[in-house]
């Protein structure tokens, strides 16, 4: 038997380790002869979990919210560190072409802080403002939408000169390191068909999305249960939700974040025959905010399950028990096929 | 009967000694084509356990109206597996075996609400039929004429744990118990490539493979229905 297994774990083992291997290569920077470093890409002191998504809304972008990548490397020394950043992943500015300015003309990646002597075993923090990384290229930050960034960290022998017209290679062996930014300075669009399910345990709430959302996309159903005059445009909630504004996060008007289009709230937040108003706000990558949608009110009220209803019919077919109370459950069966499978054990062990 | 029991042990007898006396010839080195390319001989290992994968639709009588009116025509799907252990090879016609069957099935739709339509809520119905069968798997049609068809006929006691709930709340869950039994006939698939099917067994021990059509009732007080299922099952 364990000729066999290994007769099919060792090619499976195979198969495995050859797929997971450029896996492996690309996570790992280190190779025998290279430096490593590693990056960790901060916004006013907080960390982005994952340096190669790091999504930015308008107001980080605009009020100049400063970022600092810190790169911690071993094997030897750097003289010089530079970051460099540019608009599109066909400009990569690892190539030492985007870094020159040919003809005195600006190059293609542009240059936005540098550190010299970079020593191995320690930490180096490269800061730079979002204005400086995301608007060099002519687009301000409400021109853009959903357009990704990149900044690269650049080792070198020597330090690029301004108007060089063959800017110096990077330092061979070294990681260049990369992050990539996803810039969203649009408004998002507030999502559109939003109609509610009435229910007792929960009342659900649909919507399409509007356009330009994508995956990194999520909305916050708002709703509000009070016994006011009602919220704008309905006849319910009281009077804290009104379409076509944003309701802010406050301590009056609850939320509850989803993922993907359409969602629920628990019922027991509510009474039965009590009407809550709902709206959703979309919030994009950056955390931009939609306004709040149109506004629909949901009864939270009494329904019947099929077993319900089955009661009700005078149902006496299903026999009812639970697992949880063993007194009330018949354990004869359970027994009698525990019973089963220890004789057919038993005889096979016997007859081998 | 004495009179077919001797016919059929001399028989056996001849047989064994042709066999012998073949392997006995089969020592020597080949000297003519057809001894070169003579089939070789074939045992088949033993075999002790069927396996069966099978679904189908299946909807529980219910006890009354409720589930007709709550999921319509929602016939389910009744996906199920079955293990067969082998207690005795019957010389000349199958064998006979005690299983073991495992099912689940789910029925969904919108609860009511108090004026008679549907909410927005979902309400559920789950059924676990639990089997213990004995099983009759006639294999003499395979295995002396070469006509790949088996069959099997099972009857046992099913116990179906089922669960009702609405809106992800549990309303209630219990166990019913009854008869079950069934029939079914199969095809066996050695046929479409032999060498395949020797080479599985000699490796894995897979002896035969096969499609099958499997009538059943069961016989549990509203979990109970009369269905069919279609499947695949291995003897190994």
């Amino acid at each position: 038997m364990p000729r066999k297994v290994m007769k099919w774990l060792a090619p499976l083992l195979f198969v495995l380790t050859s797929l997971a291997w450029p896996a492996f290569g690309s996570a790992q920077t280190t190779t025998a002869n290279a430096i490593s470093m590693g990056l960790r890409v901060f916004a006013d002191g907080r960390e982005f979990k994952n340096e190669t998504r790091v999504f930015v809304g308008k107001s980080q972008c605009t009020s100049g919210v400063n970022f600092a990548f810190t790169a911690s490397g071993y094997g030897m020394a750097v003289p010089v560190l530079e970051l460099w950043a540019s608009s599109s992943a066909g400009k990569d500015c690892s190539d030492a072409a985007n870094r020159s300015s040919p003809n005195n003309q600006p190059p293609v990646c542009w240059l936005v802080a540098s550190e010299t002597n970079v020593q191995p075993a320690t930490s180096t923090t490269l800061k730079a403002e979002a204005i400086e990384l995301f608007s060099q290229d002519g687009k301000a930050c409400d021109e853009v939408t959903n357009l990704p960034y990149y900044a690269y960290l650049v080792p070198l022998a020597s330090p690029t000169q301004p108007g060089t017209a063959m800017a110096p290679p990077a330092i061979t062996g070294v990681t260049i390191l990369r992050a990539v930014f996803t810039l969203y300075t649009q408004t998002p669009k507030a999502p559109t068909a939003v109609s509610g399910r009435s229910g007792e345990t929960t009342l659900g709430i649909s919507w399409k999305k509007a356009s330009g959302a994508d995956v990194n996309t999520s909305y916050r159903i708002y709703y509000d249960v009070g016994q006011g005059e009602g919220d704008a445009g309905v006849e319910c909630g009281s009077g804290g939700l009104v379409a076509g504004q944003d309701p802010k996060d406050n301590d009056t008007i609850d939320y509850k974040v989803e993922k993907t289009e359409g969602g629920s709230i628990s019922g027991s937040l509510v009474e039965i025959g009590d009407l809550v108003a709902v709206g959703v706000v979309t919030v994009d990558g950056g955390g931009n905010r939609s306004a709040l949608s149109e506004i629909v009110c949901i009864e939270r009220e009494q329904t019947d399950g099929f077993y319900d209803r089955y009661e009700r019919a005078n149902g006496n077919g299903l026999e009812k028990c639970s697992l949880h109370a063993p007194g009330k459950a018949s354990w004869s069966g359970w027994g009698s096929l525990t019973m089963l499978a220890l004789a057919l054990v038993a005889r096979r062990r016997r007859t081998t | 009967m004495r009179r077919v029991s001797q016919l059929a042990l001399f028989c056996l007898t001849l047989l064994s000694a042709l066999s012998m006396e073949a392997q006995s010839v089969r020592a020597r080195a080949p000297d003519t084509f057809e001894e070169m390319h003579a089939t070789p001989t074939t045992i088949d290992s033993p075999y002790w356990y069927a396996f069966e994968f099978k679904l189908g639709p299946y909807s529980p009588a219910g006890g009354n109206s409720a589930f007709r009116d709550t999921f319509g025509d929602d016939r389910g799907w009744l996906v199920a597996l079955e293990l067969d252990f082998t207690l005795w090879h019957i010389p000349y016609v199958g064998t006979i075996n005690a299983g073991a069957g495992w099912g689940w099935a789910n029925y969904d739709a919108k609860a009511f609400n108090a004026a008679g339509a549907r909410s927005g809520e979902k309400t559920e119905f789950t059924i676990y039929p639990l089997s213990a069968l004995a099983v009759l798997r006639v294999d003499a049609l395979a295995r002396l004429t070469g006509v790949p068809l088996l069959f099997a006929g099972k009857v046992g006691y099913e116990f179906v744990r089922w669960s009702a709930e609405t809106g992800g709340k549990s309303d209630a869950s219990g166990l019913n118990k009854g008869l079950r039994w069934g029939a079914q006939v199969g095809l066996e698939l050695d046929f479409f490539e032999p060498d395949a099917a020797r080479t599985l067994d000699q490796e894995y021990g897979i002896n035969h493979t096969f499609l099958f059509f499997e009538f059943f009732r069961s016989q549990t007080k509203a979990t109970g229905d009369r269905s069919f299922a279609i499947g695949f099952g291995a003897i190994f």
